[in-house]
């Protein structure tokens, strides 16, 4: 437990380690933190020492602090840590039941996973879940956010099944938009037509997956015993 | 006592603000708590609740807006313990108070540092308005000598029944020129 963030998922990733603490996401999940213990406790200071008082001298500003200030710096830095935290692996990870064997699969230095290959080339850093499966743009990451909450609903209410299964097949362009126009991705013809990505690729026509897979390796999926349903 | 102020029950109409100042407090706190739990346990189902009820924090902030606003142009009603000093001698007055409950004392600061009290005031007996009228520092040190509520106005809404209120005015006349006699007693006999 911590205030720690991109770094810890850094450090687990394979060969990956701690390099420096500071990113925009630590100091969202550090501030966010830090500043609702402080509302809470000019909350209580307001609650004995100034109890049934608004304005007067110092309660003026222990309630412009409380109520007033730090509420609407914790709503936009919350917002900001809650978004970026729930793009990292140990958020993904959090939901162990379901998303252990992958997790362990992208940390596993042995495994020839697509997923793994990734982490080991260190390709989003400590958020390789939502580099693959989120889309393009601010309509991307609200569709991930959105079905991250479905997902988190269904962990805890226990509805989900396994083995999990993508919901529709994984579209081409998640793996487009990093590797068209990569070097060693344009050398290899069989992507191209007329120098560009083939259509048989853009269209999803032929699945990268289906050259390139498995996406992750993971053991024969047991029923959980906590309520998931196989 | 001095100047029963027989306006004012008439405009209180309970401390409502008072209500409305906890509700802001317990939807910001309710956020805040779930805030600092999300985020130093890491729970997924906290983190989601966080998300979830971040709007209240806006809520919260209008609410505190709507209390401090009422507050700068009505009255509001405040509470002070034992002991407590509602204002200074020699500070600027924005401010009348009415005695809702309890009692306050006066306390006249001479020039030599020693101290006089010059009157306790009950419920209904108003104070501070010597500064208002009279545009100069506060004349006197008040402080509760029991647990105590006062109803607070402003200088804009004291200023409109002063100008308005033949009755007030006159009252409150009478009220400051007697003060002053007992403040001018008070430095003649030291």
């Amino acid at each position: 437990m911590g205030f720690v963030g991109a770094a810890e998922a850094a450090s687990t990733a394979p060969g990956g380690e701690v390099v420096r603490w500071g990113s925009a996401v630590d100091w969202a999940i550090a501030l966010t933190a830090g500043i609702s213990a402080i509302i809470l406790v000019l909350i209580v200071v307001s609650l004995v020492m100034f109890r049934g008082r608004q304005t007067e001298g110092s309660a003026l500003w222990v309630h412009l602090l409380s109520l007033g200030v730090l509420p609407l710096v914790l709503l936009g830095v919350g917002q900001f840590a809650t978004l970026e935290y729930a793009t990292e692996v140990v958020f993904c990870g959090s939901c162990h039941l379901t998303m252990k064997a992958y997790v362990d699969d992208l940390r596993n230095p042995k495994s020839a996973s697509l997923a793994s290959l990734h982490a080991q080339n260190r390709m989003g850093p400590g958020t390789e879940c939502y580099s693959c499966h989120a889309n393009y743009g601010v309509h991307g990451t609200i569709t991930a956010k959105l079905t991250g909450l479905r997902h988190v609903y269904k962990y805890n209410t226990g509805s989900y099944h396994l083995p999990l299964k993508m919901p529709e097949p994984f579209e081409n362009t998640l793996c487009l938009k990093c590797h068209n126009g990569a070097k060693r991705f344009m050398a290899q013809d069989i992507h191209l037509e007329n120098g560009k990505v083939s259509d048989e690729l853009r269209t999803n026509k032929t699945e990268c997956i289906s050259c390139h897979g498995p996406a992750h390796d993971i053991p024969a999926v047991k029923k959980a015993a906590s309520g998931g349903r196989g | 006592m001095l100047g029963r102020f027989k306006v004012m029950p008439a405009i209180a109409r309970g401390d409502w603000r008072t209500r409305v100042l906890h509700l802001a407090q317990l939807c910001i706190g309710a956020v805040a708590l779930l805030g600092f739990l999300a985020f130093t346990l890491k729970w997924p189902l906290l983190l989601l609740g966080f998300a979830s009820v971040m709007g209240l924090l806006a809520v919260g902030v209008a609410l505190y807006a709507v209390v401090a606003l009422f507050a700068q142009r009505t009255l509001v009603e405040e509470e002070f313990a034992q002991g407590d000093t509602i204002f200074k001698q020699g500070e600027p007055g924005q401010h009348v108070y009415v005695v809702k409950s309890g009692s306050v004392e006066v306390v006249h600061m001479k020039p030599g540092g020693q101290h006089e009290v010059l009157k306790v005031l009950g419920p209904g007996d108003h104070f501070g308005e010597m500064a208002l009228l009279g545009k100069a520092p506060r004349n006197a040190t008040i402080r509760a000598v029991a647990p105590t509520r006062v109803f607070k106005m402003s200088s804009g809404n004291f200023a409109a029944l002063y100008t308005t209120l033949p009755g007030v005015r006159e009252q409150f006349t009478k009220v400051m020129e007697s003060r002053l006699e007992e403040l001018r007693r008070s430095e003649s006999a030291s």
